[in-house]
């Protein structure tokens, strides 16, 4: 019997979780690490944002449904690595620190023959001064929690306007380097919808601020898509959709500190400039989880396995090149990592070997581009596919025969631009490839026929059902392995 | 030129701005936009072309 040991339960963990549990659940010893007890379907969490939803409809308890599929379910949180074994267990093993309340603060070794790591993000507000609720002047909408707090402050908004008083409101990113443009897109075009429900979008200023060279680039370098006769790129449309809904924007920024009601950013060109807010919900740059690694000898070798921003070394080329020379062939296919054959690096928690939008630079030397996005649709793929390898390596192959290269793979993003089941719209986007890839495609880098964006109520019934589909497949119902992830 | 004259006269669009440029659409594309029996056929489209992706996408 063989132990597979999952660190993390997001989109990818989970994914792979399911997966295994179903195939060899039965015969091999399947466990799942993390430290929140519940499951949380993230892009919703922009409605509970808004009012819309409630947490309790974007989370549930992960133990009850590992259950299902004989994963055993630990929640702790991953503290160091220990792939050669050592110290007090000669095999290769994971410590762990229990967040359970009922085991709290309490640390254990888990020895594995399987290691996925899917640790996902740290959310590193800390980057930014004054970033993020805990601490700081800004919300989040990046947890559940976090949503909620974000709509406490939102109501408070429109009361406040209800009564006569003009707000403005930021939203964007909270640094010079985030990803997840996506989410704070989605969300301040909620914002901008419930303002007009609540008939107070006369006394409200919307400011979109971002890292991004121009509106649209998502982190993947923007897209292009046939439109009215045209091959045009994303960055008229979303500029479009800016002017029709009033909203202002400012690109090419990296916010460096946020102050009560003010906040400060670099734009590209060096230049400072001051931002006053009654409201901001700006994404925090994101970080790998603090995650060390030891050898046999206690050796400390976080570095050799880690990159400098945290996050694991896969079966990418990570050979530091110029933007001209990036190719597909970069990013990784199997996420194994080089050293050890059975760890496996899986969504956020692999490194990517370079950014896919164009790295830009102020004068100062501040960086001001987006990283690359690893969410969604990718995650759950990449999730598959080392299940798909770690079930076929446990009945005997001896090589990786599934992948799942962004290189060579789409992403559809569903951007919800208003909630309602008559008058909601959302921006349905699809890329294919996500990084793109000029060897097969050497004009604009993708498909142009699976390459692709609408706005509609269409897109708002996709993103509301797709919210019920995953929410049914994450908890196991009859038939969840049939639906596509 | 009476003051009242002056007053009800609109003033020109500032150019030059940001919001001046972006393509903004028409009264009939945004009602498209919500139009059920459009949008429900636009519906089975993009999951159509969904599909497809998914489909290049396996591997």
């Amino acid at each position: 019997m063989a132990r597979v040991l999952i660190l993390g339960a997001g989109i990818s963990g989970h994914t792979t979780a399911r997966y295994l549990g179903k195939w060899i659940g039965k015969e091999h010893e399947v466990t799942v690490v993390s430290p929140n007890a519940k499951w949380n379907w993230i892009p919703s969490n922009i409605w509970v944002g808004v009012g819309e939803m409630t947490e309790k409809q974007v989370t549930f308890e992960l133990e009850p449904i590992y259950r299902k599929i004989n994963v055993r379910f630990h929640q702790a949180r991953a503290v160091s690595i220990h792939p050669d074994g050592g110290g007090a267990m000669a095999e290769p093993h994971v410590t762990l620190e229990y967040t359970d309340p009922a085991r709290s603060g309490e640390q254990a070794a888990l020895p594995y023959d399987y290691l996925v790591n899917a640790t996902g993000p740290k959310l590193n507000f800390g980057a930014t001064p004054g970033l993020g609720p805990d601490g700081g002047y800004t919300t989040s909408v990046c947890t559940p929690q976090h949503a909620l707090h974000a709509n406490e402050q939102l109501q408070a908004a429109i009361a406040a306007m209800q009564q006569g008083e003009q707000k403005t409101f930021v939203i964007g990113t909270g640094h010079g380097m985030c990803t997840c443009q996506g989410a704070a897109f989605e969300y301040i075009y909620n914002v901008d919808h419930l303002l007009r429900d609540a008939g107070v979008r006369d006394k409200a200023r919307l400011v979109w601020i971002s890292n991004e060279y121009e509106l649209g680039d998502f982190g993947m370098g923007g897209v292009h898509i046939k439109r009215g006769g045209y091959i045009t790129n994303g960055k008229v449309f979303a500029e479009s959709l800016m002017v029709e809904r009033g909203i202002e924007w400012i690109v090419r920024a990296a916010v460096k500190k946020v102050e009560p009601g003010a906040l400060t950013y670099e734009l590209l060109d060096g230049s400072e400039h001051s931002l006053a807010f009654d409201f901001a919900m700006l994404i925090p740059p994101f970080a790998g989880q603090p995650l060390n690694a030891y050898d046999a000898a206690g050796t400390d070798i976080t570095e050799e396995m880690f990159a400098p921003n945290g996050f694991m070394k896969v079966d990418g080329d990570y050979r530091p090149k110029p933007y001209e020379e990036w190719s597909k062939a970069d990013w990784p296919s199997t996420y194994q990592t080089p050293k050890y054959r059975n760890i496996f690096a899986i969504g956020i928690a692999f490194a990517p070997p370079h950014p896919i939008s164009k790295p830009m630079k102020s004068p100062n030397g501040t960086p001001i581009s987006p990283t690359p996005p690893r969410t969604g649709m990718p995650s759950a793929a990449i999730g598959k596919a080392v299940a798909e390898n770690i079930r076929d390596l446990l009945g005997g192959a001896s090589e990786l025969s599934h992948t799942a290269s962004m290189a060579e793979m789409g992403a559809a993003c569903v951007a919800s631009t208003g909630f309602d089941i008559f008058n909601g719209t959302a921006a349905t986007m699809t890329v294919f490839p996500v990084v793109p890839d000029y060897e097969t495609y050497p004009e604009y880098g993708r498909d142009m026929d699976l390459t692709f964006g609408e706005i509609g109520l269409a897109g708002h019934w996709m993103k509301y059902i797709l919210h019920h589909v995953f929410m049914y497949q994450a908890k196991l119902r009859p038939g969840w392995s049939v639906l596509p992830d | 030129m009476s003051t009242d004259t002056l007053s009800a006269k609109p003033k020109n669009r500032e150019p030059y701005q940001q919001a001046y440029y972006p393509p903004v659409p028409t009264k009939f594309i945004r009602w498209v936009r919500t139009n059920v029996v459009w949008q429900f056929i636009r519906f089975w489209v993009i999951n159509f072309k969904i599909l497809r992706l998914l489909l290049k996408s396996h591997h």
